[in-house]
């Protein structure tokens, strides 16, 4: 063991050098950093809610056990199955023996840090199961050989050129790195193909809901939705700690996780999954598996570093980092990068190995600042040093220095030796006005920077030689002393005690609640329209179809009471129908093979452009999904302000009667960053979206 | 007005050995605004080093002399004030955490914590200083070091003393609250990363065409003024006590 041990940085001094990497990682955490500092900005209450959601995960984490509890009821009423797994082998020994009871073969994988945890990836191979990763990063990064770099950007150290590479290697044809879009149109094609073929999903959790069994899987590109549509079984892996109690807890969770991981409003899409498909439905699969994994979180719970498993994974520590910034997310040796990994993962995976990772911050705090739920981190790094001490993993030169110093520091005869000591031994290092080439600690200062030397006489000298006794002059400042005694910090904002914490002042108005809609929506990308009956709704939907010739359409009591079908049918378009033909194989390659498809939504949420579909037998989850144009329309009397305002509105109903397979939530088009942080439309869900607020008939 | 006790300075290791000339001035803006200056001679460390990096049974050694050294010289009205953000907020903020639950120490800890300010808070939220004769003709841009910003809230308080004197002009640099990479004992563990962040931040400083930076902490100015002048540039590096020395002693003048 050495004074100061650090692998931390012999993995990050590669990164240093390589410019282009340093170049990624600025751009890719300023525009998350500006994205979310943007955002928290609009919000009238970002304190409160931060507040609010803290003490939601407070409470989550304190009932941990109660909440787990319900959540496997749930699962299980809902003809799900749950599976406990007590560290990362079980948990893999659970996911592989779950495909291969159900005989699968080919898996199609969504972006997970969780599975990055247990590294399942690796337990499936050695399994002889086929592994796909869907999410654009995760399959430039599984293609490469590599691991992730960022918990939301993974492939963030990734040229196009690489990229175009790893795809002309996989597709055995050239492909060109000049375009990006070009190269997301290689992957979305690559990667329908393994979704189509795949008989079996895996998902992380973004959030598990307690009350109603739920899982929510939080996509921009929706290779999420296909993951948990499309396969016949469905397996969840999540980290115990990551559950809500409630929708509406929920509903506070999701207004802050895009928000703070890539400064959106709402993620493209939000799915939350209840239990297997049901009876008469199209799409979502026969069998859902949710892995619960423990993997040291009970030991964490109990210990002094509880505040950990607040975290919800968004990243927004990451880039507010200055190390990881510089260092990158390999650096830390582990899953999980930035100020959460170096807290997380000497708990994961002891202090042994992972004694550097709390020293590698300055406590600088910025990430503290920047946590949607005011995880202490700096507090959690300091308090993980202290262990690490404790544990006897500090080198023993650095253990007899701060020994040594302590005792020096404390006896203010030896201190003034010291400084006496030091004034003759630096006389050798002496170059200019600063010190150079000092020894070993400190050369590790001085081949970067001047170290300054001691004063001539030090300020306990010259308080006795000339301070105290100095008839300094007095007046020049007029000051008005306080009350005396603390006085709390003048800038800290007062919190706001305001009910809404989203968007205060949104009324009921259903015109002013479109115009915000259909205004949110267009800045993500989707377009809005404002129809005044149902008979102008069609002839938008018609307009819209324009040249496409082949429809999939929902059967919804909307749609048809707008006559959609018949409209489109007299114009000569060829519409397939979801559920009267009884035939989920039939209409799940009809919505392979539509170039458009027509749903109504169950609802739409004004401040954040969201469009709420809720599965049923007729409304299969993926007719909004497969074609790359999705039409939906929604009646203006079920536009709602923000999601708590819908959770508050449909959950009360949904509790009496149960809760749908699927309810999605679709912010604009499918999305991705994934490459070079070039904004593409269109990775793997519709790239165009058309919402239709009909403002008639809305009783 | 009410008459306020002594003010005895925590002048902090670093700027007892490396700076002495920040607490000379410190004292006579004290002293311009009227105060008694006291100095408990016995003070050394506060323990931060220590405490950052995790030990604790060091740190608290180190803590209890501090204790000890401010407690004799103290009456029941004075204050203590430091020329560091980072050093106040180990007396004011850590200290009660370092000895939670001892019996003897963690009341006198909370007694010394309490008594503790950083010098511009101070100067702007004890003494709600509201003016100040002093004329500083200069382009000044400020480095908001993360101790006093973010652990203290301090960020306002300096720019508004300085603004109260004549000639200066405030001038932000991009991003004035980015780490400059010192971190204390992160500036050996990590020696690359720390100076690639004080690179950027005298790129920051550079941008601005200031004449002159302040710092108000004695750690991230030795990392500012040790990255400059390996880089060869010449720019004073200014705690803001010697600004308002100077400030007042031309006024005089």
């Amino acid at each position: 063991m050495s004074f100061l041990p650090s692998t931390f940085r012999r993995r990050a001094s590669g990164i240093l050098a390589d410019a282009r990497t340093q170049a990624y990682l600025a751009s890719a955490t300023d525009r998350f950093r500006e994205g979310r500092e943007r955002e928290w900005r609009e919000l009238p209450a970002i304190d409160a809610l931060r507040t609010a959601a803290r003490s939601i995960r407070e409470s989550a984490i304190a009932n941990l056990d109660v909440h787990l509890t319900t959540l496997a009821e749930r699962v299980r009423s809902s003809a799900g199955h749950v599976h406990l797994a007590a560290d990362a082998a079980e948990a893999c020994r659970i996911v592989v023996d779950i495909a291969r009871r159900h005989r699968c073969r080919a898996a199609v994988k969504s972006k997970s840090m969780v599975s990055e945890e247990i590294r399942l990836n690796e337990a499936l191979g050695a399994a002889g199961i086929d592994v796909v990763e869907t999410d654009l990063g995760e399959w430039i990064i599984q293609l490469a050989g590599d691991r992730p770099y960022h918990i939301i950007a993974p492939a963030l150290h990734k040229s196009k050129e690489e990229v175009a590479e790893l795809f002309s290697a996989k597709t055995g044809q050239r492909v060109p790195a000049d375009d990006i879009s070009t190269l997301t149109a290689v992957a979305r094609r690559e990667l329908r193909q393994a979704f189509l073929g795949a008989d079996i999903g895996i998902s992380g959790v973004n959030f598990a809901v307690a009350e109603s069994g739920t899982v929510v899987i939080v996509t921009n590109e929706g290779n999420g939705r296909f993951v948990t549509g499309l396969p016949r079984v469905h397996v969840a892996v999540m980290g115990m700690e990551r559950l809500v109690s409630t929708w509406d807890e929920l509903a506070t969770m999701l207004e802050l996780l895009a928000r703070s991981a890539t400064g959106q409003k709402m993620s493209s899409y939000v799915s939350a999954v209840t239990g297997p498909r049901r009876p008469g439905e199209a799409d979502g699969p026969e069998a859902f598996h949710l892995v619960i994994l423990d993997n040291g979180r009970s030991r964490i719970r109990e210990g002094p570093f509880r505040e950990a498993l607040l975290c919800i994974r968004c990243g927004s520590c990451l880039n507010a980092c200055p190390v990881y910034r510089r260092a990158g997310g390999h650096a830390y040796g582990a899953a999980y990068g930035g100020p959460i990994g170096a807290v997380l993962t000497p708990l994961l995976e002891g202090f042994e190995s992972f004694f550097d990772l709390p020293h590698a911050s300055s406590l600088c705090a910025a990430c503290r600042d920047a946590c949607p739920v005011k995880v202490d981190l700096p507090r959690l790094l300091l308090d993980e040093r202290s262990e690490g001490v404790r544990q006897g993993r500090a080198g023993i030169l650095e253990r007899l220095g701060f020994k040594l110093s302590s005792i020096v520091l404390s006896q203010p005869w030896l201190y003034e030796r010291s400084v006496g000591f030091a004034r003759v031994v630096q006389r050798a290092f002496r170059r200019g006005r600063g010190l150079r080439h000092l020894p070993w600690p400190l050369s590790r200062w001085t081949d970067h920077r001047e170290f300054p030397p001691v004063a001539e006489r030090t300020f306990h000298e010259r308080w006795a030689e000339e301070i105290e006794g100095e008839a300094s002059p007095a007046g020049g400042i007029a000051w008005s002393r306080g009350e005396g005694g603390r006085v709390e910090p003048a800038s800290r904002p007062p919190e706001d005690k305001e009910q809404h914490l989203v968007a205060p002042g949104l009324g009921s108005d259903a015109g002013e609640l479109a115009r915000r809609f259909i205004s949110e929506l267009e800045k993500v990308g989707g377009c809005g329209y404002v129809a005044k009956d149902l008979e102008e709704a069609a002839g938008l939907v018609l307009a819209i179809v324009g040249e496409a010739r082949r429809v999939v359409c929902a059967e919804d009591e909307l749609l048809a009471d707008a006559g959609v079908e018949g409209v489109l049918r007299a114009a000569n378009v060829e519409v397939a129908m979801t559920f009267s033909q009884r035939d989920p194989a039939k209409t799940r390659s009809e919505m392979a093979s539509a170039g458009v498809g027509v749903t109504a939504a169950d609802g739409a949420i004004a401040s954040t452009g969201t469009m709420v579909l809720v599965s049923a037998p007729g409304d299969p989850r993926l007719v909004s999904g497969l074609p790359p144009v999705h039409i939906a329309l929604v009646r203006a009397g079920r536009l709602f302000g923000t999601l708590a305002e819908w959770v508050a509105t449909r959950a009360p109903d949904y509790r009496r009667r149960g809760w749908p397979s699927a309810i999605t939530f679709i912010t604009g088009p499918s999305r991705t960053g994934d490459i070079e942080q070039t904004l593409t439309i269109g990775a793997h869900g519709p790239k165009q979206v058309h919402v239709i607020v009909v403002m008639d008939g809305s009783a | 007005m009410e008459t306020p006790g002594a003010v005895a300075v925590f002048i902090t290791c670093l700027a007892d050995l490396f700076a002495p000339e920040i607490g000379v001035s410190l004292v006579r803006v004290l002293r311009r605004a009227g105060l008694r200056v006291i100095f408990p001679r016995d003070q050394i460390c506060c323990g931060q080093p220590a405490f950052n990096n995790g030990h604790v049974p060091e740190a608290r050694r180190i803590a209890r002399r501090f204790i000890s050294a401010f407690e004799r010289r103290l009456g029941p009205s004075d204050l203590i004030v430091a020329p560091s953000g980072s050093c106040a907020l180990m007396v004011s903020h850590e200290y009660p955490r370092l000895f939670a639950g001892d019996p003897t120490w963690e009341p006198r800890a909370r007694a010394i914590a309490a008594r503790t300010f950083e010098f511009s808070c101070f100067l702007a939220n004890v003494l709600k200083v509201s003016s100040i004769d002093g004329r500083y003709p200069a382009k000044i841009t400020i480095h908001d070091s993360c101790h006093l910003n973010r652990g203290l809230g301090v960020h306002d308080e300096p720019r508004t003393l300085l603004r109260l004197c004549s000639g200066i002009e405030v001038v932000e640099m991009e991003r004035s609250d980015q780490c400059c990479g010192f971190g204390g004992a992160f500036s050996i563990r990590q020696p690359e990363i720390s100076s690639s962040m004080v690179a950027d931040k005298l790129r920051c400083i550079r941008d601005t065409g200031a004449d002159a930076i302040v710092v108000n902490d004695t750690g991230c100015a030795m990392q500012i003024r040790g990255a400059m002048s390996r880089a060869g540039i010449e720019l004073p590096v200014l705690h803001l006590a010697q600004v308002l020395d100077g400030a007042l002693s031309r006024w005089t003048e």
